[in-house]
């Protein structure tokens, strides 16, 4: 496994953890509140947060794994080397758009910052702490995207389009599927 | 202000986008920021970054990874397999035989799935081993799951409702609860079709060479019913017992089904890590969607052209009827080259002012959008869900696939002008529960 992949399961894996833990934590929350009369402060805050930086961090992930919804409706029937120059013009797009979410992310954690905002709840986070975990996880994810054009690019340059499309359509839709609803091991066998 | 033929022509293109293989999130982000440029100028941009936190850090939004991770837990935890034994029992004796037992399973499943694409994975990997031997006709066998399966995203919960409450601002507990009486009416017409089927034609519920069904434990394996149950009643229970919201719901599903899940002995370190990569890759591919369609509906919204369509179809002086008929034709036809979430989210932000504004109820069109990506997971050349069976099938053609998905096909559109012309079938349950 590469670098980058083996970071980016790591980082989605704590992610995914942080879910958990919000998921228990909530579920005892509503127990308290239901059985002793007793509520936690902010369990709904700390949820929000957790869905902002599981989602940014997992932003970079499926990049990374080719989970992002594409439809491969014409793709899949051009040759290989159309496939390779809409592969790079995917690339290329998504890069863009993660490359905004960056800059424009990184500007309301600093508006955030230079008001030194806080949350209007009884937890009075101060945002930057959230909101900065989440701008590193756009960060990841544009960077990761800039790799992959750059290396797209680069191999198509080359005319290596079998490389390109490996980078950006590790497998078919309904495979990411199957393996999503923990099938992917069963279908290995098969064609 | 924008003219119809230019929003038509924009609607093309993004169209035309999309089939170039482009990532979906990304062609919408994109039109957005174009509409926004040359509708107001580059200024606007700057409240972007707000906009995208505001949506992410979202308790409501929680509910999805939550329903997703809960879902992928009881899959790994094989409850699929024991449920479909049990329910397998008790549907024999219909005509058809085994066949019901596949929309008994995903309707099942359903209760406590928020996804169709999960449910026809599960079921078809439980069920296709079942069949081996038998003579059963393939095309039922396969038809039945992939359509079966389809239930997962109207019976709650389902993370196609979540989205749609979360991008129209309606009640999810009541989209939820709405969802009920329609999933359970098209279960029961899924065992109508086939039970009139194999009154007609004996031979597609097998060559009778199957063993007895072994029905002197059917007792015994009723136990394996009751923690699905359980955590489908726990769910729809706390929401309208008013405890809990849904996203509360899904937390007290995720904790319930790893409960489940170590009482089978299924819950290990690998299996969950597991569950949670693969609920962090799917969370990312919805949010990263849902976030161009919150772009594309700021963009629409400044543009004013949900007011300009609305307009425009008003002038048009439809009856409801037949614009509901339109709006069939138009899904049906995106159904067939959209994936079915991509579908959704692109089309809400246009459509649902304008059909709020034809005087449709929010969580009335909830169900029927919602029924409409039922069809496109099943209409080639993209329904998802004829590849998942064909996948796990794994022998024979697609073709066989779709040829045993069209007798349900009819039921789906039964099901579609029900609710239209009695639209109280929808909005009854959630109004009688308020």
């Amino acid at each position: 496994m590469r670098l980058e992949e083996r970071m980016m399961k790591w980082l989605a894996l704590g992610a995914g953890y942080v879910l958990l833990i919000q998921a228990v934590v909530t579920a005892v929350e509503i127990v308290a509140r239901k059985v002793f009369n007793h509520s936690f402060q902010g369990v709904d805050e700390l949820g929000g947060y957790a869905l902002a930086i599981a989602g940014a961090v997992g932003f970079g992930y499926a990049a990374l794994t080719c989970s992002h919804t594409r439809i491969d409706l014409v793709l899949s029937r051009l040759p290989v080397a159309a496939r390779a120059v809409l592969h790079v013009l995917a690339a290329g797009f998504l890069m863009v758009v993660a490359g905004g979410m960056f800059w424009y992310g990184l500007r309301s954690l600093r508006q955030s910052i230079d008001y030194g905002a806080i949350s209007t709840t009884p937890l009075q986070t101060p945002l930057w702490i959230p909101q900065g975990i989440w701008v590193v996880g756009l960060t990841l994810f544009m960077v990761l995207t800039v790799v992959i054009f750059v290396r797209c690019v680069i191999m198509f340059a080359c005319r290596d389009f079998d490389g390109v499309e490996a980078q950006m359509k590790a497998k078919s839709q309904e495979q990411q599927e199957l393996e999503a609803a923990g099938f992917g091991d069963k279908l290995k066998g098969g064609n | 202000m924008v003219s119809i033929g230019i929003i038509a022509v924009g609607f093309l293109c993004v169209i035309g986008l999309l089939m170039l293989g482009l990532h979906v999130g990304a062609v919408m982000a994109l039109t957005a920021l174009i509409g926004v440029i040359y509708g107001v100028g580059p200024m606007l941009l700057n409240s972007m970054g707000n906009l995208m936190w505001g949506q992410m850090n979202s308790f409501v939004l929680t509910a999805i990874p939550l329903y997703i991770l809960m879902g992928e837990i009881l899959v790994n935890a094989q409850i699929a397999e024991r449920m479909y034994r049990s329910l397998s029992d008790w549907v024999q004796w219909l005509p058809g035989k085994l066949l019901h037992s596949n929309i008994a399973s995903s309707t099942m499943f359903s209760a406590i799935s928020g996804s169709s694409v999960a449910t026809a994975a599960t079921i078809s990997t439980v069920a296709f081993p079942t069949f081996r031997e038998h003579g059963y006709s393939e095309r039922w066998v396969a038809g039945s799951i992939a359509s079966g399966a389809t239930l997962g995203i109207l019976i709650p919960p389902s993370i196609n409702l979540i989205i749609y409450g979360a991008i129209t601002d309606t009640s999810i507990g009541a989209l939820f609860i709405a969802g009920i009486i329609p999933g359970l009416l098209l279960a029961s017409f899924f065992v109508i079709i086939i039970a009139v089927a194999a009154t007609i034609w004996p031979s597609i519920a097998g060559d009778g060479t199957g063993p007895e069904p072994d029905l002197s434990g059917r007792w015994k394996r009723l136990i394996d019913l009751v923690g699905p149950v359980v955590i489908f009643a726990l769910i729809i229970g706390s929401i309208y017992g008013g405890w809990a919201t849904p996203t509360e719901a899904a937390a007290v599903g995720v904790v319930a089904s790893l409960g489940l899940a170590a009482y089978y002995g299924k819950l290990n370190l690998t299996m969950l890590n597991d569950s949670l990569l693969a609920t962090i890759r799917i969370t990312a591919m919805i949010l990263f969607v849902l976030m161009g369609a919150y772009f594309l509906n700021f963009a629409m919204g400044i543009l004013g052209i949900p007011d300009q369509v609305a307009a425009f179809i008003s002038s048009k002086n439809m009856s409801p009827t037949v614009f509901v008929l339109c709006l069939v034709l138009l899904y049906l036809i995106l159904g067939c080259f959209l994936d079915a979430l991509a579908m959704m989210i692109t089309t809400i932000p246009v459509l649902f002012p304008v059909v709020v504004a034809v005087g449709f109820d929010p969580v009335w069109f909830g169900v029927f959008i919602v029924i409409m990506c039922e069809l496109a997971l099943l209409t080639p050349p993209v329904g998802m869900n004829l590849y998942i069976v064909q996948g796990v099938r794994n022998r024979g053609q697609i073709t066989d696939v779709i040829m045993g998905v069209l007798p349900f096909f009819v039921g789906i559109l039964a099901l579609v002008a029900l609710i239209t012309f009695f639209p109280g079938i929808v909005t009854w349950l959630p109004e009688a529960l308020k």
